[in-house]
């Protein structure tokens, strides 16, 4: 039994960077325009399905991952100006809802353009998986592992340091007083998207020679990724990066040792735990947006 | 209210000419198809009118389903005794997800009801020897009427549809006395509502439980008539298709419900017929696409209701020759407000 | 019954660091008519707040009918007989004006979930007896001809009349009202007066936070007067109108034009 544990932890620290890397884009978008993006997860998808299909067309794999990541990205953006922003001012659940539907148009339009068949991408630097106690840790995973932490010291570098860092935090804190000083809060959820469907986008191509790249792959990660910031506290980044490794272990624990299939069940039994703990934490942040 | 009842009246009339006027077996399935998504998106609508929405129909529907399903088919019961049975005991779970989740601020409570569904889904697919598995189950005792084993989509097309008006006519009741005078206002401002006497708590948790029954019912009612189960159509897509079926009749509309669940089960059917010529390739759920935008639509353009928004547009028309006679600011307060 | 029908006793409330009501007691009704007032800020709606369960107090009892009543969520309260409105009016807005009402109506009615999905002859009888009463109730308040709008049709004014419309509906003992003359025009404010010294004549209890003197001093029994959380003053309204202390704690405030020509407090605020 305990012979499997370091594989199952380091199985479980994987899958849970890429939960990480989706979590913190529900927190970008929900500290920013408060809401919460339910298509976050098929960012992960979009990134990972254009990666696959340039890499199908012979496109090399560096360009293909960054023109994949900017992709998505125009698609965050217009994902806001289409759906989000002819909405702006809404009750917080009718925004919830449109991103609910977002996320059913870009699976079926993904099905459209893919078909339903996995894409498999290689590993970004093929070789021997490194071994680690009893457990085997992949090159991808490594990556993975490591493009996770890349990221959110990115994001943290570019909010506390630098001044449009500053401005979007600002916003986050109180909208009013950055309309005063000339923030637009629609251009700042504008920005939101974006930077949260690059994010997502990453997230998904890393992951993808790991599990393969499939049209729905968007819906499971996207709800991990949800829980693991609620786990967080859905407003603080750097939690719910942990939360996303928690997620993650805790899915690679369930499996390995009590039943395969059972992940996602125990996944949001943890959800409603933690919301019926946090309620209080959870009801002020609720609070706090909707000024 | 008698023009309502009228409606009822007519209502009643034309599904019982339905069967003489297209008796083919495609018809009268899709019918009850509509039916049965009508008793769980009336549940809705009743959620709805306390301002409440719930992504965890699904699990309620398919809770009902499976405990109708496996008390007659496993116990032998009579599908007459196991119907509310199934609905009861999907009272009972409502009613124990409802204590945690309902304390929970409305976006909470809403993902709460998801996770419950996601939850419930898996259930069904691991707990194998009990539901069968993925693969579900077969062989569900179909109903019996006075002795008469119902067979066609034709029988259970009365058993359905007049479950449908049942489920109406209780819910437009309740909409139009105390009770639904009391969601309304807790819909309006729940700290109005408690200010006059109206306990918040109680009434949300008590018509969560009945909208959870309702789907119950309309799950157990689905057992029975296709006789046979899998955790597919229970899954967080339905509850999902459940919604846009609300929100297509205006979340508090108890007509509007009707009119969703029709209007969006027949533009699925044509989906599912044209949808393969023009995407050959493809298979599945490509339908998802249009659902998503219909429902991005929606809530943009109609965030009451495509029933409503219309009445809406008809009354702002009613009133402009009014208002070009009195010119009032009283008028253009009322045009301006009615957004709000 | 003998003694006061509400007793605020030593009632504190802290938010953070700030003290928003500091050890306030005083007494009301039966059948009075008591006023609270202060300079922005001096803890009225916190009062109300605290008094109908809205806000749990950090020290002190609200008494109502002698019993302890602190600590019981709004809607039990409100169901025991204290009704409020609010300072910023709390609409039903898709409903009608009239159900507004019908909704005040339901402290007294009994008709649960089921009975109204059934639609018993009951219910109906019960139905029928509510929106007789509101229609009643409309007319009081001169809102009767307006009962088929929407309610979020209503100006704001109107709104707020809506809203005592549908506090009365609800029958309460003692009726608290938050800043009820404010955007209602002179005419609407007399009728306001002369409606609340009525039902004060058949015996309902008010406490009132009012801004607008001339309806203080018409129609209060009794003044409470409130100052950064502290009450500084109680009194009939003559007397607390030349309280020094109520003065100085007008002139601190720039909000309010003091001491207008009749001498005292005054201002329209």
């Amino acid at each position: 039994m305990l012979a499997l544990l370091p594989q199952l932890l380091l199985t479980g620290l994987t899958i849970g960077s890429i939960y990480a890397l989706v979590a913190i884009g529900f927190v970008i978008i929900y500290n920013i325009t408060g809401i919460l993006n339910f298509a976050q997860g098929e960012f992960a998808m979009a990134g990972a399905m254009i990666c696959a299909a340039l890499l199908g067309a012979h496109v090399p794999l560096v360009p293909a991952a960054a023109v994949a990541v900017a992709g998505t990205c125009l698609l965050g953006a217009l994902m806001e100006r289409l759906s989000i922003e002819p909405a702006f001012g809404s009750q917080p659940l009718t925004l919830i809802i449109i991103t609910f539907g977002v996320s059913m148009a870009f699976r079926g339009i993904a099905l459209m353009l893919w078909g339903a068949d996995p894409y498999s991408l290689p590993e970004f630097t093929p070789g021997d998986p490194l071994t680690v106690l009893t457990g085997v840790l992949g090159r991808q995973a490594m990556w993975a592992i490591g493009l996770s932490i890349v990221v959110v010291g990115a994001l943290f570098a570019f909010f506390a340091r630098t001044l449009p860092g500053a401005a979007v935090r600002a916003c986050a804190d109180n909208a009013l007083a950055s309309r005063l000083v000339g923030i637009s809060p629609r251009r700042m959820a504008l920005f939101a998207f974006t930077v949260a469907a690059g994010v997502g986008a990453v997230g998904g191509i890393v992951i993808a020679p790991i599990t393969g790249a499939t049209y729905d792959m968007g819906l499971g990660l996207g709800l991990k990724g949800f829980v693991a910031a609620v786990i967080g506290g859905l407003t603080n980044a750097p939690a719910a990066v942990l939360g996303g490794y928690v997620v993650g272990m805790i899915e690679s624990l369930v499996t390995g040792y009590l039943a395969p299939g059972y992940g996602s069940a125990i996944t949001f039994a943890l959800l409603l735990l933690v919301l019926s703990l946090q309620r209080e934490g959870l009801l002020q942040t609720a609070r706090r947006r909707q000024v | 209210m008698n023009r309502e009842f009228a409606g009822l009246a007519l209502l009643a009339a034309a599904l019982a000419a339905v069967p003489a006027l297209a008796p083919s077996a495609y018809v009268m399935a899709l019918f009850n198809l509509i039916g049965i998504y009508a008793i769980v998106t009336l549940g809705l609508v009743l959620l709805g009118t306390s301002g409440q929405v719930s992504l965890g129909q699904a699990a309620f529907y398919g809770l009902g389903a499976y405990a109708s399903a496996l008390l007659a088919r496993n116990l032998g019961w009579s599908p007459w005794l196991s119907m509310p049975s199934a609905v009861a005991l999907v009272a009972v779970v409502a009613y124990g997800v409802g204590l945690p989740a309902l304390r929970l601020a409305d976006v909470f409570f809403v993902l709460a009801t998801l996770g419950v569904g996601i939850i419930v889904n898996v259930l069904m697919v691991q707990l194998d020897p009990l539901t069968g598995g993925a693969s579900g189950l077969r062989d569900i005792p179909g109903l019996v009427v006075a002795g008469r084993r119902l067979t066609t989509d034709r029988d259970y097309y009365y058993v359905v549809w007049g479950a449908v008006l049942a489920a109406l006519l209780l819910a437009r009741n309740l909409s139009g006395h105390r009770a639904g005078r009391a969601l309304r206002a807790i819909l309006g401002s729940e700290v109005g509502a408690a200010a006059l006497g109206i306990d918040v708590e109680r009434y949300k948790m008590r018509v969560f439980v009945l909208s959870a029954a309702y789907a119950g019912a309309a799950g157990a009612l689905y057992a029975h008539y296709i006789r046979f189960i899998s955790p597919s159509p229970f899954a967080l897509y339905a509850s999902l298709f459940f919604l846009i079926m609300a929100v297509v009749g205006g979340l508090t509309n108890v007509w509007g419900g009707l009119f969703g669940a029709a209007a969006v089960t027949l533009l699925d059917q044509v989906v599912r017929a044209e949808m393969p010529r023009i995407f050959p390739r493809v298979g599945g759920e490509y339908q998802t696409a249009i659902y998503g935008i219909v429902l991005v639509l929606i809530m943009i353009f109609f965030p009451s209701g495509i029933v409503r928004g219309g009445l809406d547009l008809r009354r702002l028309v009613a009133r402009v020759p009014h208002a070009a006679g009195s010119g009032g600011p009283a008028d253009a307060e009322s045009a301006g407000g009615a957004r709000a | 019954m003998t003694g006061p029908l509400l007793a605020i006793e030593g009632l504190t409330r802290r938010f953070g660091g700030v003290t928003a009501l500091h050890d306030v007691s005083f007494e009301v009704g039966p059948a009075e008519i008591v006023a609270v007032i202060g300079p922005n800020g001096a803890g009225k709606t916190t009062l109300f707040n605290v008094i109908t369960g809205f806000l749990a107090p950090s020290a002190g009892t609200v008494r109502y009918r002698e019993r302890p009543i602190t600590g019981l969520p709004p809607a039990r309260i409100a169901a025991a007989g204290l009704v409020r409105t609010f300072q910023h009016q709390v609409v039903f807005g898709e409903m009608t004006v009239l159900e507004n009402v019908m909704v005040g109506c339901h402290r007294w009615t009994r008709t649960g979930l089921l009975e109204s999905a059934l639609a018993l002859p009951a219910v109906r009888r019960e139905d029928r007896e509510v929106v007789a009463a509101a229609r009643a109730v409309l007319d009081l308040v001169g809102l009767g001809p307006r009962g088929d709008d929407p309610a979020r049709d209503l100006p704001v004014g109107r709104q707020r009349l809506l809203e005592i419309a549908r506090a009365l509906a609800a029958r309460p003992d003692v009726l608290l009202l938050d800043e009820a003359a404010a955007g209602l025009t002179a005419e609407e404010t007399r009728h306001l007066v002369r409606l609340i010294g009525r039902l004060r004549d058949v015996g309902m209890t008010f406490l009132v936070i009012e801004h607008n003197m001339d309806v203080v001093m018409e129609a209060a029994d009794r003044v409470v007067v409130l100052d950064y959380g502290r009450k500084i003053a109680e009194g009939r309204p003559a007397e607390v109108q030349h309280d020094p202390r109520v003065v100085a704690a007008y002139l601190g405030d720039d909000a309010v034009a003091a001491a207008p020509a009749g001498g005292g407090v005054g201002g329209h605020s």
